[in-house]
């Protein structure tokens, strides 16, 4: 017993810190967004927005601005009815193309935060969701 | 008073043109840090870095989320940003410079064998400090290519590391950023 209880002691916090990212597909979005709204929202007020979606997940729907793919398959999209004020969003899986269809996407994903900042050379406003999947209505 | 009205209109709008076309920006730049010890290795990826440079000035920036760093494991992304980076209250990273020989290298059509060297300021958990970044910047069909490596110290930017961890944790992190900036529209 008390052998068992020390590979326990041991084993636990390695196998903890070995373990990789729950899948974001499995998990429920905490709050559901239009990509402008939550942009906006970032816009309006960072501190406030950062608090209330930092760390949550997200599902966002919005126009496909553009699509990142490598070998053949969607590693990240760009959601946005404007050029500079986006929501970013990188695929936990690479996506195959034939999920995507029309012009519309609805992604879910941890959000990161937001880039965007007006002494910046750097145009525009970013919302970023890191570990995304595609949600398919 | 018309002739006149219409000059300045086509100043303006030669000055906008130029403008845009001598800076280049990107959304998708990648930004990696590598931290080896004898003990255990230390990498992460973020593939959202934004980055702009203008070539008539040799402005440079680059900008990164500390919370979209993803690495392999969970709990060392979370021991990253909760004791390390402190990122709900750090939550970016950027550099803010100058390509000093930028003039330079546009003349030269950006050799591949050329240094660019971008001098500014570097912030880190909210810690600022006068930087010297050495840069490569290719000309690609698509824009301009920028590749830097660079060394940041934890204990530059007060990033406190506990003696428990201080032998998992390299003293100089290996810090490399690539991005390929397209010209801005």
């Amino acid at each position: 017993m008390k052998g068992f209880l020390k590979t326990l002691i041991i084993a636990l916090p390695l196998a903890l810190l070995s373990c990789g990212h729950a899948e974001t597909a499995d998990e429920e979005a905490a709050f559901v967004v239009s990509g402008d709204e939550i942009v906006q929202s970032f816009l309006d007020n960072e501190q406030e927005s950062g608090a209330k979606y930092i760390d949550q997940i997200i599902q966002v729907t919005g126009p496909i601005m553009e699509l990142s793919k490598e070998n053949g398959q969607v590693t990240s999209v760009m959601i946005s009815s404007d050029e500079y004020n986006i929501v970013s969003c990188t695929f936990q899986n690479p996506v195959d193309l034939d999920e995507i269809s029309g012009d519309q996407i609805t992604v879910k994903g941890v959000c990161s935060g937001f880039l965007g900042d007006a002494s910046s050379m750097i145009p525009g406003g970013t919302v970023e969701l890191k570990r995304s999947s595609l949600v398919i209505q | 008073m018309k002739k006149i009205i219409l000059t300045l209109v086509l100043i303006q709008t030669l000055g906008q043109v130029s403008f845009a076309q001598d800076r280049y920006f990107t959304r998708e730049g990648s930004v990696s840090f590598f931290s080896a010890t004898p003990i255990e290795n230390i990498e992460a990826n973020n593939e959202k870095l934004q980055s702009v440079v203008d070539v008539s000035t040799g402005a440079f920036e680059f900008a990164a989320l500390i919370k979209s760093f993803e690495f392999d494991k969970a709990l060392m992304e979370e021991h990253f940003n909760e004791n390390y980076m402190e990122s709900n209250t750090h939550p970016k990273a950027n550099f803010r410079g100058n390509i000093e020989n930028i003039a330079d290298l546009k003349a030269k059509n950006y050799p591949a064998d050329a240094t660019a060297v971008a001098k500014g300021k570097m912030t880190i958990h909210g810690v600022e400090k006068d930087v010297e970044i050495p840069a490569q910047l290719l000309k690609d069909a698509d824009g301009i290519k920028v590749v830097c490596k660079f060394n940041v110290n934890p204990e530059d930017y007060k990033i406190a590391i506990p003696n428990a961890v201080r032998d998992k944790i390299a003293k100089d992190i290996e810090v490399n950023v690539e991005a390929l900036l397209k010209s801005m529209k």
